[in-house]
């Protein structure tokens, strides 16, 4: 059996902030600008009334919509949120999200979460991609609803001077994400060994705020983008055998923590195994945890540089430290979406 | 094929979750002269995490607590994928088949499945007394995990939240719980939607090892989600 992403989609609320508005020149210490360390222009934040759920579900109805398979047809799902939150800031603990999102969606499947910090899609892809490769399902969704930005605020109520671990949550923003991934005559996607290391789990913690609704990330950002870099190269030549076969990639997409650290891995990824300008980032959505590498497609298919076929490469960092590499070629008729 | 070789378990009582489950893996690994670079895989299942933690996986700490592959990555270096798989008391039978489907494709000897609970903080109300509980899996341990299926049709309005409360977090419900009692009718084992997940795999499997053939694990925790895990008990 093999298998294939059949439809995708992001989910940005239309309640979109700058950069400026939100983290003003000052807000840092030592006179840091924010955008100017960072390269983020802006970031979306949910609408009254929405949550992780709400973010989730309007994802999954696009995703499921394009991928042409029906809610009937789909036996599991698995939300990968890292956030489980409602619109009053509240974490949901049982049912689980993904019990939640089926509910809100009309379907009657298997469902349940996984947590993998910012590597929990790519997680639940390979969980779904090994289900259908043993015959057990048919189709899969993998969601997420990422309801981030309380931490964000959260952050912006400390003296970030004395708080230097919560700067990482000012580069956050609010998105859904979704893929559904089905059965195919032909293998569309690979997955590349999947690597936790956990001598960086320490490095960044995201916990119930204390004192306050919502939640609160406390992260070593230097030591974590050092340790995701100094692994990176070595991580893409362990199953990558040629520079040729990496630069049949149209587009590589990292996780995107900010368009400044993006630069960084493109760097290194170009000496380690060339092709570095297929490396995609975005600067007007900040870290949208587990669903930036569908919040970067969904911006590449906005802009028209999305084509059947085209073989994408997916690199998820996230805290743990994992990483996951996996590739996949678009769906065809994508361009039509 | 894919089964459990060996399993332990003990109650928390006033030992952090992690601290117990490294040592319980370190005494069941030295029982049964199992070398813990071979586990490739780690997969840890709870409802409750300290501080209703989010990120990163509790199996990540868990990981780094029994110090088995954290080294950075060359061309010839040793890894482990570490993640969790949650959805309340039902959540072992998911994360016991989704290591069925990820160990026979991944290039190692083993997986850890582990289950339990920390109480989050002194806010939240505590009625549980955790267990903690470690499984070695393998390719062909003796107690061989065959389906799992689900039945979602009983589920009720019950639910659970993390809301803020004087300084710390603590759970809130919007209804009382359902209550299912333990009982045993022929081969199922209908367990109690009190247990939480240590308590589900701990007195399952303790019932379990006296088996043989096809037996079944069925969980309704306290908002009506049912499940069931068949297994083969082949144990000589």
């Amino acid at each position: 059996m093999n298998t294939q992403i059949s439809g995708f989609a992001c989910y940005l609320p239309p309640n979109l902030k700058t950069s400026e508005d939100t983290i003003p020149f000052g807000t840092l210490p030592r006179g840091i600008d924010f955008k100017r360390l960072t390269k983020i222009e802006s970031h979306h934040e949910v609408l009254e009334g929405q949550g992780s759920l709400e973010l989730a579900v309007e994802a999954a109805n696009k995703a499921i919509e394009r991928s042409g398979v029906s809610k009937e047809e789909i036996d599991l799902v698995i939300s990968c949120s890292v956030t489980k939150l409602n619109s009053k800031l509240q974490n949901l603990i049982e049912p689980c999200l993904a019990s939640n999102i089926s509910t809100a969606l009309g379907i009657n499947a298997q469902n349940f979460d996984v947590a993998n910090a910012c590597s929990g899609m790519v997680t639940g892809l390979l969980i779904a991609d090994r289900k259908i490769k043993a015959g057990k399902i048919r189709n899969a969704l993998v969601v997420s609803g990422e309801y981030l930005t309380g931490a964000l605020y959260e952050a912006l109520g400390k003296n970030l001077l004395l708080n230097p671990k919560a700067l990482a949550s000012l580069t956050i923003g609010d998105a859904g994400g979704a893929y559904v991934i089905s059965r195919s005559e032909e293998d569309r996607i690979r997955f590349f060994e999947p690597i936790t290391l956990a001598q960086y789990s320490q490095l960044c913690i995201g916990d119930a705020a204390i004192g306050r609704p919502g939640p609160a990330m406390r992260t070593e950002s230097r030591k974590l983008q050092n340790a995701a870099l100094s692994n990176l190269g070595e991580y893409l030549k362990r199953d990558i055998k040629s520079p040729e076969e990496w630069s049949s990639h149209q587009h590589v997409i990292s996780h995107q923590t900010t368009p400044r650290a993006v630069e960084k891995g493109a760097l290194v990824i170009g000496k380690a195994l060339g092709h570095s300008e297929a490396v995609r980032s975005i600067n007007d959505t900040g870290n949208t945890a587990s669903t930036s590498h569908v919040t970067v497609l969904e911006k590449l298919l906005e802009d028209g540089k999305l084509e059947s076929n085209q073989k994408i490469y997916f690199i998820a960092f996230g805290s743990g430290l994992s990483l996951i590499g996996m590739n996949f070629y678009l769906p065809l008729g994508v361009e039509k979406w | 094929m894919v089964g459990i070789l060996a399993f332990r378990f003990e109650p928390i009582n006033k030992k952090s979750l992690l601290k117990s489950l490294k040592g319980i893996t370190h005494k069941l690994c030295k029982q049964h002269q199992i070398d813990l670079q071979d586990i490739g895989l780690i997969v840890h299942t709870g409802t409750y995490r300290q501080n209703f933690r989010q990120e990163p996986a509790f199996a990540a700490h868990l990981q780094q607590a029994l110090k088995i592959g954290c080294e950075d990555i060359s061309s010839s270096s040793k890894h482990v994928f570490s993640f969790d798989v949650l959805d309340g008391s039902c959540g072992p039978h998911h994360a016991l088949e989704t290591i069925a489907d990820l160990l026979p494709t991944m290039d190692c000897k083993y997986a850890l499945f582990t289950a339990g609970d920390y109480r989050p903080n002194k806010e939240t109300e505590w009625n549980h007394n955790p267990i903690s509980f470690v499984a070695i899996i393998s390719k062909d341990g003796p107690l061989e995990i065959l389906d799992c299926s689900f039945d979602y049709k009983q589920q009720n309005g019950f639910t659970s939240t993390a809301i803020m409360n004087k300084k710390y977090h603590s759970e809130a419900f919007t209804s009382d719980p359902e209550i299912t009692n333990h009982r045993i009718e022929d081969d199922i084992f209908i367990a109690s939607s009190e247990w939480l997940s240590g308590e589900q795999v701990s007195r399952f499997f303790e019932w379990a090892k006296s088996k043989n053939g096809i037996i079944t694990h069925r969980i309704k925790n306290r908002n009506g989600r049912v499940s069931n895990l068949r297994w083969r008990v082949n144990i000589e």
